[in-house]
């Protein structure tokens, strides 16, 4: 009761910054997306140009981060690369989650025909496994400048089926409530129900699950480039260094370090950001005490 | 005023053993760590139980009566912090470490939980967690202990205890789970029985049951009990003193004669006065406690009740008045005006002064609904059925068979009348309602609303149309408003639909805000801010947008505080008279149908098994199962409830998917086993319809058929059908008193 | 992939006790008189029925349109053409009739062949370089179990152990190790976890002057006497192993800690503590035994997914199983082993959903009864 007198706001960020994992997360990522934005300004080389002085060269005064065999600056690789993966992690989270959005409640709210067929398109979707699928069409496209869209496509288009499922059994127990069946009777529709009663109030869940999908995305990412399967050169991303650098750890780890601590701490980050979400969001923590 | 009554076999011997203290609380306080701050919910709580007694403990939500009981149990949450003294037999509780306690709990103080369904662990059987509260404590065999529980199973009146004590709790209905935490709770012979609202989530009918059962439990094990409840006709019923709560203090406490005959205590004046009972249904009008209870976050420096209180002067403010004991042998108020009450022989007549049934102000602001003679049918609908399919597995999701939830009813409802719809929870109520709502053609029947048959809405207008006529107010204030959206928003969302301009809202809104006694700062609020009478007040303000002819209010009140209804059952009345509102109003609560409806409809299993007007039927109830339900009902009157003799319905109502043959009622009904084995033969084999229920000398008198009615039962019933008033049962033996 | 996706898991917790309870609501106003559920068995094994058929058609759609994928994306001839010396192009063109791989025949007539062979023998196809696909997955299916059997067995017993550990001190110093640990094992791509423990690994040995770690195949070289063999298995699966339980236990301490919250504050645990149960014992007692239904689920889609989904140890540990064989199909442009890969992989995913809707079966009652004692 009491509680419920504070702004829903308010007490909002209240939770979130209790959580100090999370804020210092928040406040990686945000320091990331910045040098991510300005690092074309903070290295003296291009991604793409070719030092012929060095190749294979450990960390110095010229190459902060060492060189690749190609002779080109992993410090400049490193931010092309954490640009690419931040933006491939964005767009594929915001897609996934829109498009899981949409059809979850959808289909709990119709019921019917319409949440059969999603649930088996969903079930078909599950069931081929989307890493293949992905490494089959990525692996053996014509690459080039574009290839990244193409991954961006393929990681949405396997990657909202889970949280559809978690929409629509989210959309299910808000459909209970009161004030849908009050919404209907009163004459509203079934689209606008959903997108002025159902959405707004399974926003908590759609937040979480955006954040946690950039870091499903630029994992995934990861773990296709480590095959090749990834962003295809002369583009890079994280994953594309850290699958180059882990074959030859032991004998050149500057080539793994750098990237493998950018990805780590940026999907760190990103968890912990949305775990700390989870926390705020959820009312029946433990944390929040009880009245 | 009251004549002291003779005290009753029982009472007298608890008398001479009331003299041992078991449980002595001095100076409880809990406060919770709350996001918010710390809630202080128990501030300075004293009292003490003696053997053999029963006490209650009264109060509203959020009064701090749960979280004593908890701290007594030492089962508070983590957050919570304890002082003052709790003294079991003398041994002190507080400060006690998990291992003392637990050799405690259990064996010398049990608990009964009010959630009898979270309270059981899902995948135990019903007998492993019963044997399990045995063994805690016990070290004998486990042949002794489950001989034992098959005896408390036994006890409680489980049917059939050896079968049964494999069954797991989701297998028991609600009623049958409550009884095996009774039997949980007698297990060890405890010495003091704490029950936090054991028949809350209850039907009146099992709770008659399960009060019985809890008094036998005490009984046989010779415990005090400490009944924690907010309904004062529970109190009535089974306690022998009572201490009322309020905002985390006892406010009042003395026997329960003395708190209900001669209250002191303002609070617990208005409490009582604010519930429907025959002697104001009358009057219209309940008297109203104003207000809400103050917030614990920041607790009052004055008496925590002044805010709300027709007493209150600057003496109320200066400071919180203490419980001091006002005359003997035990009667203690906490109000500093405890002398004038006495003196001028107050009631919660003079001081609730409902005030008078007319026009407010704001119901002024419109014009009465013009439209329609008291003689028009608002509402018809002719055997109507509604049947689901059932279908059953989570795993192996399959139909097994048709739920007969709403099975051939026909109801009217006319222009300006409330029409009160009662029933237990699953006799087919809610899908009536909703089946009028859906606008859609019933499995069988039709249904007319305001003359249009909805099988005929072909498009989309007409239905709209019909919608604007047609709203519900829910039973659950809280779910009913999006908490997304400010109050504005939720009273202006049904104009938004039918394309109001925008200063025509904004000026309507504030309109019905007014209507249902809101002023305008409330518009930026959100949901969640409001409190429970608030919020059904929004949605009262929503469904009346529209300006709508007939209001469906689904259990309307049923969710709020007792203090809180009052105001909410006046307001709905005040509505109807100044804008000519019909009501279907449907709820459990006989009383209140009692206080507020024109005619009333008794469910059963899907059929109407009696209707008639108020009066006719709650004075001479004809249909067995309405006598149940009116016997069942508790009545916050110690002397009436002391006195009665009950008829209670036996066992439980059966599943909706597979009704009995014949009369529904047959496999519960009191009066079966009164009539001869070819009048039971009659009841088991042939549904009875509803037919006239009156005086058996007036049937002779009218040439109509008396044994056997049902045969030419067409005739009669068309009869009934023209005249609505004409109270009307479907038993087969109407006459039989 | 799917431990991308573990971090969500949270969610589809609160999910399944939401289930859980409108399951208990629905029995509760609807349960049925005993003889009736007896008659309603005989519908059980005709749904059973139904459901399988739904899986069949589900695999049968999804294999189909991997086949049109892979052969439309993959280029077997590539292999032959950049091979050096090079090869008569006729001959080429010979070896891919022969294995049904040509492009220059029409998609339908390949579909007809694959699935016909498929459909009449059970026959998946060949390689590009010959060898049958069918056989190879048999071989391969073995060291996938050797290789995951261990590590995900003591992963999610170890999750369990921690989540529930964590779960009671809730906020405190242990728990919040334990959370950032967990977070820390779920942010980190499994192929660096590898990769680390085969470099520390090596530091070991190096140090310490032994093959203590073995980590190239399932086998090495051994001595002959009783248990050498044994041995030396145990030394090559170990880091593998040591890798599965870190991510094991990482993904079942969150899905533990968070049921078992859920668990701790219920009312079910209260009860247990007013009849005289110690805090301890209500939560081992009551408390852990419902919230492993849940837990259990998961644990069979996991298992059911680590088939394929172990690809990176297969590959940085040397073990020939499925995963790795996935990626080579895909790598050495193998159309049918890819999609008998992926046929494989849909199996997983179905067995493992059939897997967990068993185990709720079997271990909450709520579900076995309203299944009507199916199972």
């Amino acid at each position: 009761m009491a509680e419920a007198r504070l702004k829903p706001e308010h007490l909002l960020l209240k939770r979130f910054l209790r959580n100090k994992t999370a804020v210092v997360g928040l406040i990686i990522i945000v320091a990331l997306i910045v040098i991510a934005i300005i690092g074309p300004w903070l290295s003296p080389f291009s991604y793409d140009a070719v030092d012929r002085q060095a190749y294979l060269q450990p960390p110095s005064l010229q190459h902060p981060m060492g060189t690749t065999q190609s002779g080109r600056d992993m410090w400049a690789l490193t931010l092309h690369g954490l640009r690419k993966s931040l933006v491939i992690g964005l767009v594929v989270a915001l897609l996934s989650t829109s498009i899981a959005a949409i059809v979850g409640a959808f289909a709990a709210y119709y019921g019917g025909w319409l949440e059969r067929f999603s649930l088996w398109i969903i079930d078909l979707l599950l069931v081929i496994p989307s890493f293949l699928l992905i490494a089959l069409i990525a692996g053996n496209s014509s690459g080039g400048a574009s290839s990244w869209l193409l991954l961006v496509l393929l990681l949405t288009l396997f990657g909202w089926m889970l949280s559809a499922r978690v929409v629509r059994s989210l959309t299910q127990s808000v459909k209970q409530n009161e004030y849908i069946a009050a919404a209907r009777y009163m004459g509203l529709s079934g689209p606008k129900i959903i997108v002025r009663h159902i959405l707004p109030n399974i926003a908590s869940l759609l937040i979480i699950d955006a954040t946690l999908n950039v870091s499903g995305a630029i994992l995934a990412e990861t773990s296709l480039a480590y095959f090749g399967f990834g962003v295809q050169p002369p583009d890079t991303s994280l994953g594309t260094l850290l699958g180059d650098g882990a074959r030859q750890l032991s004998s050149f780890p500057w080539l793994f370090a750098g990237p493998a601590t950018i990805i780590v701490l940026l999907i760190l980050s990103v968890n912990a950001v949305g775990d700390g979400l989870r926390d705020a969001f959820d009312p029946g923590s433990k944390a929040s005490g009880k009245g | 005023m009251h004549l002291i009554p003779a005290l009753k076999p029982r009472v007298k011997d608890k008398l001479r053993i009331m003299a041992t203290t078991l449980l002595d609380v001095q100076n409880l306080n809990v406060r919770y760590a709350n996001e918010a701050g710390s809630l202080h919910a128990v501030r300075g709580v004293s009292f003490s139980l003696h053997a053999g007694e029963a006490l209650a403990l009264v109060g509203e939500s959020g009064s701090g009566k749960s979280a004593t009981a908890m701290a007594i149990m030492g089962l508070q949450p983590d957050s919570a912090s304890i002082e003052g003294s709790i003294r079991l037999h003398g041994e002190q509780l507080v400060g006690a470490d998990d291992d003392a306690l637990s050799l405690l709990r259990g064996k010398s103080i049990a608990m009964v939980f009010q959630d009898p369904l979270s309270a059981m662990t899902p995948v135990y059987t019903v007998g492993e967690q019963l044997i399990e509260s045995i063994q805690v404590h016990e070290n004998g065999s486990l042949s002794d202990a489950k001989n034992r529980a098959v005896e408390l199973l036994d006890l409680v009146g489980i049917p059939e205890p050896h079968q049964r004590i494999n069954a797991y709790p989701h297998e028991f209905s609600g009623g049958m789970r409550q009884r095996v935490l009774i039997a949980m709770a007698m297990a060890n012979n405890p010495d003091v029985i704490i029950a936090d609202e054991p028949t809350t989530a209850l039907d009146v009918t099992i709770q008659a049951q399960i009060l019985d059962v809890l008094q036998i439990a005490c009984e046989q094990t010779n415990a005090a009990l400490l009944l924690i409840t907010h309904d004062l006709g529970v109190v009535a019923r089974i306690a022998d003193r009572a201490m009322v709560m309020y905002a985390g203090k006892i406010v009042e406490q003395g026997s329960v004669n003395t708190v209900f005959y001669d209250s002191c205590m303002p609070y617990t004046m208005g409490l009582l006065g604010s519930l429907p009972h025959a002697g104001n249904a009358g009057t219209n009008k309940l008297s109203a406690i104003e207000g809400n209870p103050p917030s614990l976050l920041t607790p009052p420096t004055g008496c925590a009740f002044s805010t709300r209180c027709p007493l209150v002067d600057s003496t109320c403010l200066q400071q919180e008045p203490s419980l001091i004991k006002i005359t003997e042998p035990d009667h203690w108020s906490a109000c500093a005006h405890h002398q004038i009450i006495r003196r001028d022989s107050l009631t919660h007549a003079d001081l609730f002064q409902p005030k008078p049934a007319t026009e407010s102000t704001a119901a002024k602001a419109l014009p009465l609904n013009p439209s329609g003679s008291k003689n028009e049918k608002v509402l018809e609908m002719l055997a109507v059925k509604k049947h689901y399919p059932l279908f059953k597995g989570s795993v192996f999701r399959r139909r097994v068979g048709t739920v007969y939830a709403v099975d051939g009813i026909d109801l009217t409802i006319y222009q300006g009348e409330t029409l009160g719809l009662v029933g237990e929870s699953g006799c087919g109520k809610s899908t009536t309602t909703l089946s009028i709502l859906d606008l859609e053609p019933p499995t069988h029947g039709t249904i007319e609303l305001f003359g249009n048959d909805v099988s005929t809405l072909d498009s989309k207008q007409k239905r709209l149309a019909l919608r604007r006529k047609l709203q519900i107010v829910f039973q659950d204030p809280t779910s009913s408003l999006d908490p997304r959206m400010s109050v504005f928003d939720l009273v202006a969302e049904p104009l938004g639909i039918f394309d109001y301009n925008p200063e025509a809202i904004s000026a309507r809104v504030n309109e019905l805000l007014m209507l249902v006694g809101l002023d305008d700062s409330y518009l930026a609020r959100f949901a969640q801010q409001l409190s429970g009478g608030q919020s059904q007040r929004v949605c009262i303000a929503r469904a009346l947008a529209l300006e709508p002819q007939l209001l469906i209010l689904d259990e309307p009140v049923s969710a709020l505080d007792v203090s809180i209804r009052a105001g909410i059952v006046n307001l709905l009345q005040e509505l109807k008279l100044s804008l000519g509102l019909s009501y279907l109003f449907v709820a459990h609560d006989l009383a209140l149908v009692r206080h507020i409806a024109d005619r009333v409809a008794v469910m059963y299993l899907g059929r109407i098994v009696e209707t008639g007007s108020v009066e006719a039927v709650y004075e001479n109830p004809a249909h067995p199962y309405t006598q149940c339900l009116l016997s069942a009902m508790p009545i916050a009157d110690p002397e009436v409830e002391r006195n009665r003799v009950r008829q209670i319905p036996l066992g439980e109502l059966p599943s909706p998917a597979s009704p009995p043959k014949g009369c529904h009622f047959h496999t519960r009904c009191p009066k079966k086993s009164r009539l001869s084995a070819d009048q039971q033969q009659l009841c088991v084999e042939v549904s009875p319809d509803l037919n006239p229920a009156m005086p058996i000398q007036k049937m002779q008198e009218q040439d109509m058929p008396v044994y056997d009615n049902h045969s030419g039962s067409e005739a009669s019933y068309q009869n009934t059908k023209e005249s609505t008033s004409a109270h009307t049962s479907a038993c087969h033996y109407n006459y039989l008193v | 992939m799917y431990f991308a996706k573990f971090a969500q898991v949270n969610h589809s917790a609160t999910n399944i006790s939401y289930i859980h309870a409108n399951l208990v609501k629905l029995n509760k106003i609807y349960a049925l008189p005993n003889d009736k559920q007896q008659q309603l068995q005989s519908t059980v094994g005709s749904y059973l029925l139904k459901r399988f058929l739904n899986y069949a058609i589900l695999l049968v759609v999804a294999t189909n349109l991997s086949w049109l994928l892979a052969a439309t994306q993959l280029n077997p001839r590539s292999l032959y053409e950049v091979s050096n010396p090079p090869i008569d192009p006729v001959s080429i063109e010979n070896n891919l009739l022969s294995r049904n791989l040509s492009d220059k025949v029409p998609l339908s007539e390949r579909w007809v062949i694959w699935s016909s062979s498929i459909l009449l023998d059970w026959n998946w196809g060949q390689s590009p370089r010959g060898g049958n696909v069918g056989e190879e997955i048999g071989r391969r299916i073995w060291v996938s179990v050797r290789l995951i059997t261990l590590g995900s067995l003591l992963g999610a017993g170890l999750g369990v152990l921690i989540g529930t550990w964590s779960a009671r001190r809730q906020y405190g110093l242990s728990d919040r190790t334990f959370t950032f640990l967990a977070l820390l094992g779920l942010s980190i791509p499994s192929f660096v976890i590898a990769n680390l423990l085969q470099v520390l690994a090596t530091q070991i040995n190096d140090v310490t002057g032994t093959r203590f770690f073995e980590f190239v195949g399932e086998t090495g070289l051994h001595g002959d006497w009783f248990g050498a063999q044994l041995l030396d298995r145990v030394q090559h699966l170990l880091l593998p192993t040591i890798a599965l339980t870190i991510l094991g236990a990482a993904f079942f301490s969150r899905i533990q800690r968070n049921i078992m919250l859920d668990s701790l504050n219920s009312g079910f645990v209260r009860t247990a503590r007013a009849k005289g149960l110690t805090r301890s014992q209500a939560i081992n007692r009551h408390a852990l035994r419902v919230s492993l239904i849940p837990t259990s689920t998961y644990f069979a889609f996991s298992v059911a997914t680590l088939f394929v989904g172990a690809a990176f140890m297969e590959i940085i540990f040397s073990f020939h199983g499925m995963g790795e064989y996935a990626v080579q199909t895909i790598q050495g442009h193998d159309v049918h082993g890819a999609v008998a890969t992926a046929a494989f992989g849909g199996v997983c995913v179905l067995s493992g959903a059939l897997l967990a809707d068993f185990m709720v079966a079997w271990l909450d009652p709520r579900v076995r009864s309203a299944s009507a004692n199916s199972v």
